[in-house]
C-alpha cells in the first residue's frame, strides 16, 4: 500500500489534490476531472501519464503521443523513487519531497511561469487588433504625385524633345514624315499629352509635336500650317474687303485639329451671314449681293458668260435676263437640236449621254469633242462630186491648203468640175460660159469658191462665228473666231454633278427649249431650292448652308504664302497680288 | 442672454448636409444647372470641349473649385477663422457634386488615354470617395450607437478578455481535440480584419466562420462522444456563442470606424495627386497651345 500525497507550492500553491492509494492500478495524471492528479493547463493532456509502482520504485510513464520532461528533451518515464528525483509534465514540475518508511511518498507540485495571460493583457491586445489607424497618407500622396510627375510630364517631354531632334527636316523647313526612333509609337508617351484624335490627313508627323506646336507656350502659329498648305487663297480681295483679310486671322481661328479623324473647321452659316448679309458695310465697293440664307434670302444665280472668248473673260448676268449675251463663239442651241428625230427619238432617255460624258471626279462633264459628238451628222464635206473629202476640223489653218490639195490633185488627173449654172438655157445674145476652167486655174477657183462657201456660210459657219478678211489686206483669209465654252458657269459654286446623278438632266436644264445658248440652260435657284431649304430645313428638305455649296478660300486670290505670314501681323497685300475681278 | 437662448432653441444634432436648410445645396444645384445651360446654348466648331470659350471658362471654374474644396482639408485643423466649419462642410459636400458636372462639362464627355483625362478620373475618384464619405458620416453614427448600445469599446474589449479566459479554461475540461479547438479559435491572433472584411461585411468575414464552426463542432463532437455532461457542454457552448455574439458587435463597431475613416485613405492622396494632375493638364495644354 502506498499514499501518494501531492504538496502543491509556488503558484499553483491554492490548489488542494487528495492523497490517492496507489494500489494495483495507477494513478492517472491528466485533464481529465477523474484523473488522481488532475492538472488544468493546455500542455497537459486529457490523459497525459500514470504514476505506477514497478519494482521498488514510483515511475509516471506518459500516455501513448505524450511526453515527459520538456520539448526540446522529451522522455516517455520517470523513475521516482528517491527524495530529489524531479520530473516534468507540461508545464508542471514533480518532485519528490519525502519517500517514509511504509513507502508512502509525498510529490511537491508546482508550475512554471507558462501562465494563461491576464484579463487586463488580453484586453490590450484586443483593443489593438479593434484599433482603427489611417494609413500613411502623406506618403501615398508624395508617392502618387511623383509617379504622375514622372509619368505624365517627364517621360512625354522627354519623349517629345527625342522626336523633335529626330526630325531634322522639319528644322530646314521641309515637311518630313519620318517617325521619331527614340520612344517609337505607341511607346512614344507624348500621346499622354495629346488632347484628342489627330485627323487622318495630318497622321503622319501626328507623333511630332513640335511639327505645329513649334514654340513652348505660344498657340500654334499659322505659318506652320502654311509651310505645306502653300496655296491656300485669301477669302476676298483685301483690297475690295480689308476686314476679311485673312492674314489678320489664325488659321486656328477656324480650323481645329486634334478632333478626330477630320479637321474640324467653323462653318456655321452664322459665321457667313455676320459679314454677307450686310456685305456693304465692310466691302463698300463690291458687287456681290446680300445673302441670309438659302432657303429664304438668297440672290438669283448669276451665271459667267463669255465676253470675250479670245481673252477668256466673263460677265455674270442673272438666270432669266434676256439681255444676256455669250460670246462663246459657237452657234448652237440644244432646242434645235433635240428637235431632231434622230436624235430625240421616243423613249430615248440617254438623249443627252450622247455627247455629254461625265469627267472623272463626277464635278463636271469632258469637253464636247467634234470628232466624238458631231462628225457622225457634220461630216465637213465640201465637194459634191468627191463626198470623202473632209475638212480637217480644229486646224482652220490647213483648211485652205488641204482643199487646194484636193483640187491639184483632181486637175491633174484630168477632172472637170463645172461651174455653177445659174440659167438653165443659152439665151440669145448672151454670151455663152467660159469652158470649166482646167489646170491651175481649177485649182485656184475651186479653192476660193470652198472657201467661201464651206467657211463663210456653209460647213465651218454653221456651228462657228467666221472672221472674213480684213479689207486691203490680200493675204489674209477667213478665219475661225476663238471658242470658249467654261466648264463651269457658275465657278462659285461647288456643285457636283454626280451627286446629283439620280436626278434626270432634264428635271434642272431645260435643255428641249433652250435656245439663248447657255443662259437659258442653267437653272435658276428656284431649281434648287425644290430640294434644298437653307440652313434651319425642313424634315422633308435637305438643310443646305453656306458652305455646302460655297468654299472659303479662294485660292485663285492671292495665296497666303509663307513668306507673307512669317511675322503674320497683317498690314497690306504685295504689290504683286494678281487683281481678281469680283464681277 | 440671447446668445443662450438661440442656442437652446438649435436642435441637439442636425445634419450638415441641411445645414442652414440647404443653402448651399441650392447655391451648388443653381451653379451646376447654370453651367449645363452654358454647355447647352454654345455653338463649339466641331465636338464640345475644354478648349472653347465656355471650355475655358468650365475649366478655370473647376479648377478654381477643386483648390477652395481642398483648401478645407486644411481649413478644418484650424480652430476659428472664417465661417463656420459646419458650414463649410456642407459646402464642400455640395460644391465638390457639382464639381464632378462641371469638369464633366469642361472636358465634353470626352474621354482619352492621356493626361487631361487622367484628372477627370481622379476628381472622379476623389468625388465618389467623399461622397461615400458623406454617406458614412451620416449613416454609420446612428447605426454605431445602436450596436454598441452603451458599451464602450475598452468595455467590449475586457468583457472579451474575460470571455476568452473562461472558454479557455471550460475547454481545459474536455479531451484533448475539443480543447485543441477551442483554444485554437479563443485567441487574439485570430481576430484580424483586413480590406475584404471592410468591403463586403459580416457575411464574408472568416473570423465569424471560424467561431462558427468552432461551436458547431464542439456541438457535434461532444454530442457523438457522449462522454461529457450537459452541465458541463452547456457553460462552455454558453461561453463561446456569448463571445461569438460580442465578436460579431465589435467587428461591426470596427467597420463601421474603419469606413468612416478609411475613406480619406482615398479621398486625401487622391486629392494630392489631382492638384498634381491638374497642375500638369493646365501647363501641358498651354504648353502644347
Amino acid at each position: 500500500m502506498t499514499l501518494v500525497s501531492f504538496a502543491p507550492t509556488g503558484p499553483v500553491a491554492a490548489m488542494a489534490w487528495p492523497s490517492v492509494q496507489l494500489d494495483q492500478s495507477e494513478i492517472a495524471i491528466g485533464r481529465n476531472p477523474a484523473s488522481g492528479l488532475c492538472l488544468l493547463h493546455r500542455q497537459i493532456r486529457f490523459n497525459h501519464a500514470v504514476l505506477r509502482t514497478e519494482g521498488a520504485g514510483l515511475y509516471l510513464v506518459a500516455a501513448e503521443g505524450a511526453f515527459l520532461g520538456t520539448a526540446a528533451d522529451p522522455q516517455q518515464s520517470a523513475r521516482l523513487a528517491h527524495a530529489g528525483d524531479t520530473t516534468q509534465i507540461g508545464p508542471f514540475i514533480l518532485t519528490v519531497r519525502e519517500v517514509t518508511g511504509d513507502g508512502n511518498v509525498t510529490l511537491s507540485v508546482t508550475q512554471t511561469n507558462d501562465m494563461e495571460p491576464d484579463e487586463g493583457a488580453l484586453a490590450q491586445i484586443y483593443l489593438r487588433v479593434f484599433n482603427v489607424a489611417l494609413p500613411n497618407v502623406r506618403l501615398w500622396a508624395l508617392l502618387l504625385s511623383c509617379g504622375l510627375v514622372v509619368i505624365f510630364f517627364a517621360w512625354p517631354l522627354l519623349s517629345m524633345q527625342a522626336a523633335k531632334h529626330d526630325n531634322g527636316d522639319m528644322q530646314r523647313g521641309g515637311p518630313s514624315f519620318s517617325e521619331p526612333s527614340f520612344f517609337p509609337p505607341p511607346w512614344g508617351a507624348a500621346s499622354l499629352w495629346n488632347v484628342g484624335a489627330i485627323s487622318r490627313a495630318h497622321s503622319g508627323f501626328a507623333a511630332n509635336c513640335s511639327f505645329c506646336h513649334q514654340t513652348p507656350f505660344v498657340p500654334v502659329r499659322s505659318s506652320a500650317c502654311l509651310a505645306c498648305h502653300r496655296d491656300i487663297g485669301q477669302h476676298a480681295d483685301p483690297s475690295v474687303a480689308p476686314a476679311a483679310d485673312l492674314r489678320l486671322q489664325r488659321c486656328e481661328h477656324c480650323h481645329h485639329e486634334h478632333k478626330g479623324q477630320t479637321i474640324a473647321t467653323r462653318d456655321s452659316q452664322a459665321d457667313c451671314v455676320a459679314c454677307h448679309g450686310d456685305i456693304r458695310r465692310i466691302a463698300p465697293e463690291t458687287s456681290l449681293h446680300d445673302v441670309l440664307d438659302f432657303g429664304t434670302n438668297h440672290p438669283q444665280f448669276r451665271p459667267a458668260l463669255v465676253l470675250d472668248a479670245g481673252l477668256r473673260t466673263t460677265k455674270r448676268f442673272d438666270i432669266g435676263d434676256l439681255q444676256a449675251e455669250d460670246h462663246s463663239n459657237v452657234r448652237f442651241t440644244h432646242a434645235g437640236h433635240l428637235k431632231l428625230p434622230k436624235l430625240n427619238r421616243a423613249g430615248r432617255q440617254d438623249v443627252c449621254g450622247g455627247c455629254h460624258v461625265p469627267a472623272p471626279g463626277g464635278v463636271t462633264f469632258k469637253p464636247v469633242q467634234f470628232d466624238d459628238a458631231c462628225a457622225s451628222c457634220h461630216s465637213l464635206q465640201f465637194e459634191p462630186q468627191h463626198p470623202e473629202w473632209r475638212l480637217p476640223h480644229g486646224h482652220p489653218e490647213e483648211v485652205a491648203s488641204r482643199i487646194a490639195g484636193y483640187y491639184a490633185r483632181a486637175a491633174l488627173a484630168g477632172e472637170v468640175f463645172d461651174r455653177p449654172n445659174t440659167e438653165p438655157f443659152y439665151k440669145p445674145g448672151v454670151p455663152p460660159p467660159p469652158p470649166p476652167p482646167t489646170g491651175t486655174d481649177l485649182v485656184t477657183y475651186k479653192t476660193e469658191a470652198a472657201m467661201m462657201s464651206t467657211i463663210a456660210r456653209s460647213t465651218c459657219g454653221e456651228c462657228h462665228v467666221t472672221i472674213p478678211p480684213a479689207a486691203g489686206q490680200p493675204n489674209d483669209a477667213w478665219r475661225i473666231a476663238p471658242v470658249f465654252v467654261p466648264d463651269r458657269y457658275m465657278p462659285s459654286s461647288l456643285f457636283r454633278h454626280a451627286s446629283h446623278a439620280t436626278s434626270t438632266c432634264q428635271n434642272c436644264h431645260a435643255a428641249a427649249t433652250s435656245n439663248l445658248g447657255a443662259i437659258s440652260l442653267l437653272p435658276g435657284i428656284g431649281t434648287c431650292r425644290a430640294c434644298h431649304a437653307g440652313e434651319a430645313a425642313p424634315a422633308s428638305r435637305i438643310s443646305s448652308s453656306c458652305a455646302s455649296c460655297h468654299r472659303f478660300h479662294d485660292d485663285s486670290l492671292m495665296h497666303l504664302a509663307p513668306a507673307d505670314t512669317a511675322t503674320f501681323t497683317g498690314g497690306r497685300a504685295p504689290p504683286s497680288m494678281p487683281a481678281k475681278e469680283l464681277q | 442672454m440671447t446668445r443662450f437662448s438661440s442656442a437652446a432653441a438649435l436642435p441637439i444634432h442636425r445634419s450638415f448636409l441641411v445645414w442652414r436648410n440647404g443653402i448651399y445645396a441650392k447655391a451648388a444645384l443653381l451653379l451646376t444647372a447654370s453651367c449645363i445651360l452654358l454647355y447647352a446654348l454654345q455653338h463649339p466648331t466641331g465636338p464640345a470641349n475644354g478648349g472653347t470659350a465656355v471650355g475655358y471658362f468650365l475649366g478655370t471654374l473647376a479648377a478654381i473649385l477643386v483648390l477652395w474644396l481642398a483648401w478645407f482639408g486644411i481649413r478644418r485643423r484650424r480652430y476659428g477663422g472664417a465661417g463656420q466649419l459646419e458650414g463649410l462642410l456642407s459646402a464642400h459636400v455640395y460644391f465638390g457634386i457639382a464639381l464632378m458636372i462641371v469638369a464633366t462639362l469642361h472636358a465634353g464627355f470626352r474621354l482619352h488615354w492621356n493626361v487631361h483625362s487622367l484628372t477627370l478620373v481622379l476628381l472622379s475618384l476623389v468625388v465618389a470617395s467623399g461622397m461615400f464619405g458623406s454617406y458614412a458620416f451620416w449613416r454609420y453614427p446612428q447605426l454605431m450607437t445602436q450596436n454598441r448600445a452603451s458599451a464602450t469599446l475598452t468595455s467590449m474589449t475586457a468583457e472579451l478578455a474575460t470571455l476568452d479566459l473562461r472558454c479557455r479554461q471550460l475547454a481545459l475540461l474536455f479531451p484533448d481535440d475539443i480543447m485543441s479547438l477551442v483554444h485554437e479559435t479563443v485567441a487574439p491572433g485570430t481576430a484580424h480584419f483586413g480590406m475584404a472584411d471592410l468591403v463586403w461585411g459580416r457575411r464574408h468575414n472568416q473570423v465569424h466562420r471560424n467561431n462558427l464552426a468552432a461551436i458547431a463542432r464542439v456541438q457535434t463532437q461532444l454530442a457523438d462522444r457522449q462522454a461529457a455532461t450537459p452541465s458541463e457542454v452547456l457553460p462552455l457552448v454558453q461561453s463561446l456563442t456569448q463571445r461569438l455574439i460580442l465578436m460579431e458587435r465589435m467587428y461591426r463597431d470596427w467597420r463601421y470606424r474603419a469606413l468612416m475613416l478609411q475613406w480619406r485613405a482615398i479621398h486625401v492622396p487622391l486629392t494630392i495627386g489631382l492638384i498634381v494632375a491638374l497642375a500638369i493638364h493646365v501647363i501641358v495644354v498651354f504648353y502644347d497651345w
